[in-house]
């Protein structure tokens, strides 16, 4: 079963060592699957939903705190999304000091290099669970370029990959 | 998001001087957390105390919350249905491919950033992505281990950068 102050001090901890967006992805993910609290199915569900709606993308959380131990779970969430930027109050009186310091920048700069190597692993971990066949490969690789070109909404690239696996079921 | 905020409190309002909001931001993107959570503390906290930052905290978050928790309702509501499987079918791998996306952007942003330091920090830069994923990838580590790694490891650059430039000082 969830323990729900475990499950808490999880977000909390993927929270705390994140710079924002999906960057507290790869703990959170580790952590609860490890745990066998959620799926690598729920993880996409959770980062379509934090995709369409609106606001910073790192509310994907909420969903996620729902999806795995409903409403509850999605006021942990939240609990632990609000509790570490806090911190900003603090970093406000001290910035001057060890902002520019370039041992605390090369400490972000280490951090944000071990996210894109991971984050390269977690795809293929989700493709991998998802199942490889033609049709979501091509959706794959065609929302990569759709999305890199800047003028498309994430959320119409959303719904119309919606539409495509819609007809691709209905053709199939 | 940002755009917006920074259109209301800067242009409209005045509450805070262009140069100060930058500032603001910078100290929000070393902030733990989502950035835009922590620009909103500040901004709160700043303009009015305590009180503030829970009006503009709650303002910023209840409504983007709501529409995540509402969405994600929905969908365990009808997750059974064919045609809203289908069209996840099309969703998923999209969301995959816009995970990746981002993942991509992180990676030009800050392997510009190595490139500008010299070609050994870019060099370093790619060994530690690629450390990153083996190490996590095959289960050698688990992803807060390779964190406090790959950040000690920029630290330790950061700092010999600094002894090195010293050097050149005295030298000079």
């Amino acid at each position: 079963m969830i323990n729900p102050w475990i499950f808490f001090l999880l977000l909390l901890k993927g929270s705390l060592f994140s710079t924002g967006g999906l960057s507290n992805l790869p703990i959170v993910y580790d952590d609860l699957l490890a745990r066998g609290w959620a799926d690598e199915r729920q993880f996409t569900e959770a980062l379509a939903v934090g995709k369409i709606s609106p606001g910073p993308t790192g509310l994907w959380v909420l969903s996620l705190g729902y999806l795995v131990h409903g409403p509850p779970g999605a006021l942990l969430a939240l609990l632990a999304l609000t509790l570490p930027p806090m911190l900003v109050l603090v970093l406000d009186k001290v910035y001057r000091r060890i902002g520019q310091h370039p041992v605390v920048q090369g400490f972000v700069w280490g951090l944000s290099l071990a996210v894109v190597g991971i984050f390269a692993v977690i795809a293929v971990r989700m493709v991998r669970d998802h199942g490889v066949d033609v049709g979501s490969v091509s959706i794959l690789l065609a929302s990569l370029w759709i999305g890199s070109i800047r003028r498309i909404p994430f959320v119409a690239l959303l719904a119309g990959a919606g539409v495509v696996g819609i007809l691709l079921y209905l053709v199939l | 998001m940002l755009f917006l905020m920074r259109r209301t409190v800067v242009e409209r309002r005045g509450w805070l001087s262009d140069e100060a909001f930058t500032r603001a931001y910078a100290i929000c993107q070393i902030t733990p957390g989502i950035n835009l959570v922590a620009l909103t503390i500040l901004i709160g906290w700043r303009l009015g105390g305590p009180v503030g930052m829970l009006v503009s905290l709650g303002g910023m978050l209840l409504p983007s919350a709501g529409v995540t928790v509402l969405l994600t309702a929905l969908y365990t509501r009808f997750q059974q249905n064919e045609l809203i499987e289908a069209a996840l079918n099309g969703i998923i791998p999209a969301t995959i491919g816009l995970t990746l996306l981002l993942a991509l952007a992180m990676a030009r942003q800050v392997l510009g950033e190595s490139r500008r330091q010299g070609w050994g920090s870019l060099l370093l830069a790619c060994l530690l992505i690629v450390a990153s994923a083996l190490l996590v990838g095959m289960g050698y580590l688990s992803v807060i281990a390779v964190f406090l790694l790959a950040g000690g490891i920029g630290a330790l650059a950061g700092w010999w950068r600094t002894r090195h430039t010293d050097h050149e000082k005295h030298a000079a």
